[in-house]
């Protein structure tokens, strides 16, 4: 995969990792399905390229991890945000929307001032 | 086996993985199952669900390297990796790891513990409190001959009462007596101390418990402070012993506390501080009297010891109105001045240069080792050309080559560097074989950070260095061309000559010390070729301490009862040893003009010719006094030059009969014969006269390197006659004379004899300095010949590695070069020209090399000169000796592998291509 393919998608993906695990904490796997199912037909994304974006944002402090049983009573690593990975998914946000209507004001542009 | 090995790998990945390595494993499996999962319920078949989950996830591998490369840890792991390649790359190729892990450990070895032995004596701060505050205090006399002398009682009064340079100062004295309260008596280090030294040093004392500093005041300070080491040692560590009485040179002395472990002074190794005072009327009568006690002094916060030393000249010219004993003019005469000496640059004296000596020597090791191990990294990385081509080739970055080649230096060098500590830490645990008071604070060096850090340095330096020249040289061919050199013999100019130059480096390092070397050694040999003037061979000598009283010290009328109990004494020691098989002689003479024997300078005294006219008093020459039996010259072998030795009537109140040494005699009277004349004191005009019934052949005074000594001797018959006793010769007390038995027995038969009869004459009494005159000759050796062994050690381990460093760069060129040699033969060049042109080669590196060395010895031996004895630093003799010798062995050296060049076969040159 090219460098900077990922490159550009490494913030969506932490993104989207972010927005997940503000629901509830989950494993790696349940990312990877909540993140496909909403963007299945969007992205061609590794499963595998989650897991070292899981290991930055833990380094950066954005999430936790711990290890606990799931439903089918089996070991897991869970994740969750901390706090700063709160404010992080509102800054992102901020950022993504602030980034995206500036897109589609462009995109919107028919030539005229407004 | 497959079993075997399985576990194995087991252990070490368990070993060497990380928790969270198993962690992120389990995880990334849970995720596989769960996708696997997943697509069972979609339908799939077990296979191919399996195969559509890893195929979602992407390259498994990958993704664990990619959090790996996250996590941060990767570093840690590659090094475990890249350290265990190392390590088998250099076990698969003992020929080079070996030799070079060998020369860096001799260099870091020897300069980690010369460096530990050098902080030690010289850098270290002295264990006492504020120890830079501290200064010893001495006087000069630069026109009276006198050497550096201490302190009185009188001077140090007289700056303590006008001086604010000093927070505080005291006396001190040390010398070996008899401890005799037990049954087994002991030699113990004893300091007679002022009680000031409790200002001035501040130790924690023990009385029952350990007292701060200053708490135990100094005021209370009588009877004995003993050491700890004492205090263990003799009295079992009890704190009874506070308040007892043991027994010293027969005076029983109170314990008043014991000082605190590892805390000795003037040495290490003194054993007890006994307080000494002096009567009150004795200092407000307040006299210069002998400067001979040292002192020490606290310096005020603030103060320097240059000022220190400004503020106390100043009062110099008081001294006349200030001693009784000193006449107005004679200060001035004297050139008296006072030194303010900082304690630590006193303790180091004179044993600074041989230090630095040896530190410069082991630098000069190092660097060699240095060059040594670069020479030889550069010869491998142009074999390993190939190997490296082939990886580059292989996709391997120029990083991941550095790297490689940066490991291996760099694990090489830890080899090295482990190895060298473990030598130093023996050397220092040896103390370097030298005896415990050759060097200033040798018992205080122990193998400390510093030691620890000095080698961990020296080998990270070792391993830059090595790796820097293995990159540079892999670096000067790029991958093709390092592939299609191997394929053709061609050379890289580049390395080669980078090689040449270190090599030279090398010889001219090696020539640097190997002249140094010589001229130790030409200074050994010019010592030990010293006419002696006395026969050292077969006679053993001791001294007896015979305590004086305590009585003895401010009553004269005491001495004539003392003089005939020593004198006693030590009549009946000689009358018993002439018993004894197999002794020739014994004979006893002071301690004073004994050949090789320091002694208190007190000693010393201007001699004049009766009736001899000169300007002044201090235009006589000084000379040692020396009590002497009339069998003495005779026992040492010592030649009578003209006239005789003593008989019984030279010991009469008239005419005093006195031997002169050769010396003393043609400075009191030139050519003219001695024998008849009457000498008599310079300071005494109208004193006693002697007449000089002989003249007896020199000895050395303290150290054969100063010459020899003038001496007077003076009979010394026992039993003695009633009217020397009585102040016609001197109050002279013979407590301390020098036993001479001239003996074929070895000193280890003689010893427990001579014990004994000490013991049979008086049980409290013992034989000290107990050695044969041919040890007292080679100690007084030691430091030329242990410099010159030192040096001579280096140099040759210099020259073997310049050899080495020649021929294995000769050797390398002609591998290299067999093709291009093989064509020459072929065209019809001789094999004597092919030899010529090798053998050029290796000359021309040891030249440039030569040529480098006599440049740096020539600067570099002037170091050398304090320890030379009449050898020129600059001696032609060495330096062209030694140049010819480095470059016959280095032909040597050329030698083999240009024969080798001359001999290859072109046939066989040609087809190996």
């Amino acid at each position: 995969m090219p460098e900077d393919r990922s490159e550009l998608l490494q913030g969506t993906l932490e993104l989207l990792v972010l927005k997940t695990l503000s629901l509830e904490p989950m494993h790696g796997w349940g990312i990877a399905q909540r993140i496909q199912q909403m963007s299945r037909d969007i992205f061609q994304v590794n499963q595998g390229s989650l897991y070292p974006a899981l290991q930055r944002m833990k380094m950066k402090g954005w999430i936790t991890s711990e290890w606990r049983t799931t439903e089918s009573n089996r070991r897991a690593r869970y994740y969750a945000l901390t706090s700063a990975g709160r404010k992080q998914l509102a800054a992102e946000r901020a950022e993504w929307e602030r980034t995206s209507s500036a897109v589609n004001w462009i995109l919107d542009w028919s030539g005229a001032l407004p | 086996v497959s079993a075997l090995s399985q576990i194995r790998e087991r252990v070490r990945a368990l070993i060497f993985r990380s928790c969270e390595e198993r962690e992120l494993e389990e995880e990334l499996r849970h995720h596989i199952e769960m996708e696997t999962q997943a697509n069972l319920h979609r339908g799939m078949d077990h296979e191919e669900a399996r195969r559509q989950a890893f195929l979602a996830f992407g390259g498994v591998e990958r993704f664990k390297e990619d959090v790996r490369d996250a996590r941060g840890v990767v570093l840690l792991e590659d090094l475990v990796r890249d350290v265990r390649l190392a390590l088998r790359r250099l076990a698969r190729n003992p020929g080079f790891s070996i030799p070079v892990a060998a020369t860096l450990a001799m260099g870091i070895g020897a300069t980690t513990a010369v460096v530990t032995l050098v902080h030690a004596a010289l850098i270290r701060p002295l264990p006492y409190a504020d120890a830079d505050r501290l200064v010893v205090i001495r006087h000069t006399a630069s026109r009276a001959e006198l050497p550096m002398s201490g302190a009185s009682a009188g001077t140090l009064h007289l700056y303590r009462a006008n001086s604010r340079a000093f927070e505080d100062a005291a006396l001190y004295r040390e010398a070996t007596v008899p401890l005799t309260d037990r049954d087994q008596p002991e030699q113990v280090r004893v300091a007679s101390v002022t009680p000031a030294m409790l200002n001035v040093l501040r130790p924690t004392v023990f009385v029952g418990q350990w007292l701060a500093p200053g708490a135990f005041g100094a005021s209370r300070f009588d009877g004995i402070l003993i050491s700890h080491a004492l205090w263990v040692r003799r009295y079992g560590a009890d704190p009874g012993i506070i308040g007892q009485t043991i027994e010293l040179e027969r005076r029983r002395i109170t314990v008043n506390g014991v000082l605190p472990p590892g805390f000795g002074f003037p040495h290490a190794g003194t054993d007890a501080w006994e307080a000494i005072t002096w009567p009150d009327q004795d200092i407000s009568h307040a006299r210069l009297r002998e400067l001979s006690y040292e002192a020490i002094a606290r310096l005020a916060p603030g103060v320097l010891s240059a000022d220190a030393e400004r503020e106390l000249n100043r009062l110099v010219p008081s001294f006349a109105d200030a001693f009784a004993d000193v006449a107005p003019q004679q200060v001035a005469e004297m050139g008296l001045r006072v030194s303010v000496v900082p304690l630590k640059d006193a303790i180091v004296g004179d044993t600074r240069s041989p230090l630095l000596l040896l530190l410069a020597t082991a630098l000069f090791l190092l660097i060699i080792t240095w060059a040594n191990a670069s020479t030889l990294t550069l010869v491998r990385t142009m074999r390993l050309r190939r190997a490296v081509a082939v990886e580059r080739a292989l996709g391997a970055g120029p990083l991941r080559v550095a790297r490689r080649l940066i490991t291996e230096s760099m694990t090489l060098a830890t080899l090295g560097g482990a190895v060298g500590l473990g030598l130093a830490a023996v050397a220092i645990s040896a103390r370097f074989g030298f005896a415990e008071d050759a060097i200033p604070r040798l018992r205080e060096i122990r193998i400390d950070a510093t030691t620890v850090m000095v080698a961990s340095g020296l080998a990270v330096v070792s391993g830059v260095i090595m790796g820097t020249i293995a990159c540079l040289s892999a670096s000067l061919s790029d991958a093709a061309r390092g592939l299609s050199a191997a394929g053709r013999a061609t050379t890289g100019r580049r390395e080669q000559t980078l090689g040449r130059m270190l090599v030279a480096g090398q010889i001219a390092l090696a020539l640097a010390l190997m002249i140094g070397s010589a001229l130790m050694a030409e200074s050994f040999w010019r010592l030990s070729r010293v006419q002696l003037g006395f026969r050292p061979h077969g006679a053993v000598v001791f001294s007896l301490p015979i305590p004086p009283l305590a009585v003895a010290r401010n009553d004269a009328s005491e001495l004539p009862f003392l003089y005939h109990r020593m004198a006693y004494t030590n009549a009946e020691v000689l009358a018993r040893l002439r018993l004894l098989p197999g002794i020739q002689a014994a004979e006893a003479a002071s301690i004073s003009g004994f050949p090789l024997t320091p002694a208190a300078s007190s000693y010393n005294s201007r001699v004049a010719v009766a009736d001899g006219a000169r300007a002044s008093a201090e235009d006589w020459p000084y000379a040692q006094r020396s009590f002497a039996t009339p069998g003495y010259f005779a026992a040492m072998g010592i030649p009578v030059l003209s006239g005789r030795t003593f008989r019984d009537e030279d010991t009469g109140a008239r005419e005093h009969g006195v031997v002169l040494s050769a010396s003393l005699a043609r400075a009191l009277f030139r050519d003219e014969s001695p024998i008849g004349q009457h000498v008599r004191w310079a300071s005494r005009p109208n004193g006693p006269q002697f007449v000089v019934v002989g003249v007896v052949g020199d000895v050395p005074s303290e150290t054969v390197r100063d010459g020899p000594t003038r001496v007077l001797y003076l009979p010394n018959n026992y039993p003695p006659r009633a009217d020397t006793i009585t102040g016609v010769v001197h109050n002279h007390l013979p407590n301390d004379e020098m036993f001479v038995v001239r003996t074929e027995l070895p000193i280890s038969a003689l010893l427990p004899a001579i014990q004994g009869i000490v013991r049979d004459i008086d049980p409290k009494l013992l034989a000290t300095r107990v050695s044969t005159l041919e040890q007292l000759v080679s100690s007084d050796m030691a430091r030329t010949r242990l410099t010159m062994l030192l040096l001579m050690i280096a140099s040759a381990v210099a020259l073997a590695l310049g050899v080495i460093g020649i021929y294995g760069v000769l050797s390398y060129t002609v591998n290299q070069r067999t093709n291009e040699i093989g064509i020459r033969i072929a065209l019809g060049q001789s094999p004597g020209a092919v030899l010529r042109m090798v053998g050029w080669h290796g000359a021309r590196i040891a030249l440039i090399g030569v040529a480098g060395g006599l440049l740096a010895a020539f600067v570099l031996t002037r170091y050398l000169r304090s320890l030379l004895y009449e050898v020129s630093a600059s001696d032609p003799m060495a330096f062209t000796t030694m140049a010819a010798l480095l470059l016959a062995v280095a032909f040597v050296a050329s030698y083999i592998p240009a024969r080798r060049a001359a001999r290859i076969d072109p046939a066989r040159a040609l087809r190996a291509e």
